[in-house]
């Protein structure tokens, strides 16, 4: 304590000779002491001597202690400085009085140095203590501030990482509530340039900053891949290597994928951890989608699993993703939200603005309740629309110089081996991408790559009849016949060839895929729109409203589509 | 030494504490104890209860603090008094506190060697 400045403190005694005693007493027990005669006094010296502690007589003339106690305590404020009331009164009503005018001890007359010295020695730690509290108090406020300036700054930086993507979109609601600044859950929706969607709700174990900052790499990697036309096994395979590189042991991240393909009407989910995936069918039935999978983050690339369930949804049918937070809602019995009970009240339920209401309701009832331990809350409903509805406002625009490659050709051949292992689309559709106006039908392109590319490899070298995936089982039986044979696959190619050039109004995009295979009758593919019933043979139908012309040569081992752009007012902003 | 009006252990205690100073306290005490007496006549002729109140309670306070018992408790008698605000049945010349007053001081001078 020595090393502590010292204390000064204010004497206010009316009578001459004993004030004269008190301070000397307390000068010499070595604090600084200032004098004053009454309590205007006093408030006088206190406002302009600023003391640490007081020493007030009770009564005295022009204004008694009492009062001055009082108005000094108003002008203290936040600080402590203790008022010890020196009286020879010793009635319980006067030493009420001393304590509701905001004295904090009594020293009664006659004065005794040992007591003198012991009182302001104890008040003497209690003042260096406040004073300490009120520094470090004032040292995490000015921490705090800072710290969530840095948030707020960090924050703009992971918003425009981890954007939203595509959630605003008509067939998409979501609820996301983040518990802090940053939030542990991530959620990403982006259009696929083949039409459809994917949506990705991520749940990182753990809260705030260290939750959030995986987000960053797995937005990343989602919108980067997405848009480049990779599928939705791929994306998930990435996602999960750069999460088990990046995240120390015992970090992960929970998902739900859901790819959502609007043109056959299927859906393919994977989910590593998180609730059951709810798909509310149009005939009132709620199908659930089990956890398959391990969180993302925490395999290796050779041990992990990204294969996907594929399910049919009609339109109008709704899928419904949760993070786990929605388990910490109560409902207004107390009762915990369970998923059962919400699929219980998904089946009454047929109205979706119902349905998230509900939901809403249970988090502001939890909310209210200030439950300290809840996790972030996000849910997100996704309805199968038709085709048609997406406008082409939606299609991914992305910025351009006016510099590009307008003028030129590439082909591309693969063999056995890269048919199995690589798909070609992405790279296809990097490459057409360079042409700086067609970056808006990106979507167009993508889909007539990804017909004949796909027709290229399943009918002409696979042989597989597309026939089979008209029923649910067919389906499957499809998937493994492809399996086995691309893994049969020998002495085969698939050849792509790539020409764009301008002309006039536009520019004329020819792709040519020939395979190596026996052919396929490309003639029985009905080149009419399919009836709604048929959950294939929409491929080649789709194209020729797409293309110009798509011509099947030979055994339909080799075909050829043209694609014309042209310019639009919208087009000339690029 | 005649200790008859002061209790002995407590003044030489406060002798000891004030060491140089102690003579220079015994003349503070005994002008400023002179004053308050004046004072309390003074308000005893005006009818001044409030004042004398205050004044009577500092005298007996300063008392008590160097050991002057038997003054502090006159004192105390005459401030029970006025206390109940029958200021008027004092003795106008508060006798008992002169002459207790006046024994204190020649044995305070002495004790101060002044």
């Amino acid at each position: 304590m020595s090393e502590a400045p010292q204390l000064k403190i204010l004497i206010t005694e009316d009578n001459i000779a004993d004030c004269l005693i008190i301070n000397k007493l307390v000068k010499d027990q070595g604090y600084q002491t200032i004098v004053a005669h009454n309590g205007l006094e006093a408030i006088d010296l206190f406002v302009k001597e600023k003391p640490d502690i007081i020493l007030m007589d009770a009564l005295m003339p022009k204004m008694d202690g009492f009062e001055a106690a009082k108005r000094i305590k108003l002008l203290i404020g936040d600080d402590f400085v203790p008022i010890i009331f020196l009286t020879s009164l010793n009635d319980d009503v006067s030493l009420v009085s001393c304590l509701e005018a905001g004295g904090d001890d009594f020293l009664s007359k006659p004065y005794n140095s040992i007591v003198i010295a012991a009182k302001i020695q104890a008040f003497k730690r209690m003042v260096i203590l406040h004073r300490t509290v009120q520094t470090q108090r004032d040292e995490i406020t000015r921490r705090n501030e800072y710290l969530l300036q840095e948030q707020k700054i960090a924050k703009k930086v992971f918003d425009n990482v981890a954007h939203l993507g595509c959630l605003g979109a008509s067939n998409i609601k979501h609820l996301l509530s983040p518990m802090s600044v940053f939030n542990g859950d991530v959620l990403l929706a982006s259009r696929k340039p083949s039409g459809g969607m994917i949506v990705f709700l991520g749940d990182f174990t753990g809260h705030g900053l260290p939750a959030a900052i995986g987000a960053m790499p797995v937005a990343e990697i989602f919108y980067d891949l997405v848009a480049k036309g990779f599928g939705i096994e791929k994306i998930i395979y990435e996602i999960n290597q750069k999460l088990n590189t990046i995240l120390p042991i015992g970090f992960f991240c929970c998902a739900s994928i859901v790819d959502i393909n609007y043109s056959w009407e299927r859906i393919k989910l994977w989910n590593g951890g998180l609730l059951d995936i709810l798909l509310k069918k149009n005939n009132g039935s709620v199908r659930p989608f089990k956890s398959l999978h391990l969180p993302l983050g925490i395999l290796s690339t050779k041990e992990f699993n990204a294969e996907c369930v594929e399910y049919d949804m009609k339109v109008g049918e709704r899928v419904y993703l949760f993070s786990d937070g929605i388990v910490d809602l109560k409902d207004s019995e107390e009762k915990e939200f369970s998923l059962n009970g919400f699929a219980d009240y998904l089946l009454k339920s047929d109205d979706s603005d119902e349905v998230f209401l509900h939901i809403l309701e249970q988090e502001k009832l939890s909310f209210e309740r200030n439950m300290s331990n809840i996790d972030d809350v996000t849910f997100v409903e996704i309805k199968m629309i038709s085709e048609d509805v997406i406008s082409n406002k939606h299609r991914l625009v992305q910025n351009s110089d006016l510099r590009g490659a307008r003028d030129w050709s590439m082909s591309f051949e693969m063999f056995n081996q890269t048919i199995r292992d690589f798909n070609p689309i992405p790279l296809m559709l990097h490459i057409t991408m360079e042409v700086p106006e067609l970056r808006i039908f990106n979507n167009d392109v993508c889909m007539v790559l990804s017909e004949l590319i796909t027709n290229g490899i399943d009918h002409g070298l696979l042989g597989l009849d597309s026939q089979l995936k008209n029923s649910a089982n067919g389906f499957q039986q499809y998937y493994n016949l492809r399996n086995e044979r691309l893994n049969n696959l020998s002495g085969e190619s698939l050849h792509i060839s790539l020409r764009h050039l301008p002309d006039a109004t536009g520019g004329v995009l020819v792709i040519r895929v020939v395979d190596t295979g026996e052919g396929f009758d490309f003639r029985a593919i009905d080149l009419d729109i399919p009836k709604a019933s048929q959950m294939s043979g929409r491929g080649i139908p789709l194209l020729t409203r797409l293309c110009e012309s798509i011509v099947y040569e030979g055994n339909g081992n080799a075909a050829e589509a043209v694609y014309r752009w042209e310019k639009t007012q919208d087009n000339n902003l690029l | 030494m005649n200790f008859e009006h002061l209790n002995e252990t407590q003044i030489n205690e406060l002798a000891l504490m004030l060491g140089d100073e102690f003579p220079e306290f015994v003349r503070t005490f005994i002008s400023h104890s002179g004053e308050l007496i004046s004072s309390l006549k003074k308000q005893l002729y005006t009818n001044d209860n409030d004042a004398f109140v205050i004044n009577i309670h500092s005298l007996k306070g300063s008392c008590r603090n160097i050991g002057a018992e038997q003054l502090a408790n006159n004192c105390l008698q005459i401030e029970v008094v006025a206390r109940n605000d029958t200021i008027a049945v004092i003795d106008p010349e508060l006798m008992s506190i002169c002459e207790e007053f006046n024994t204190l001081k020649v044995t305070l001078l002495k004790l101060a060697r002044i």
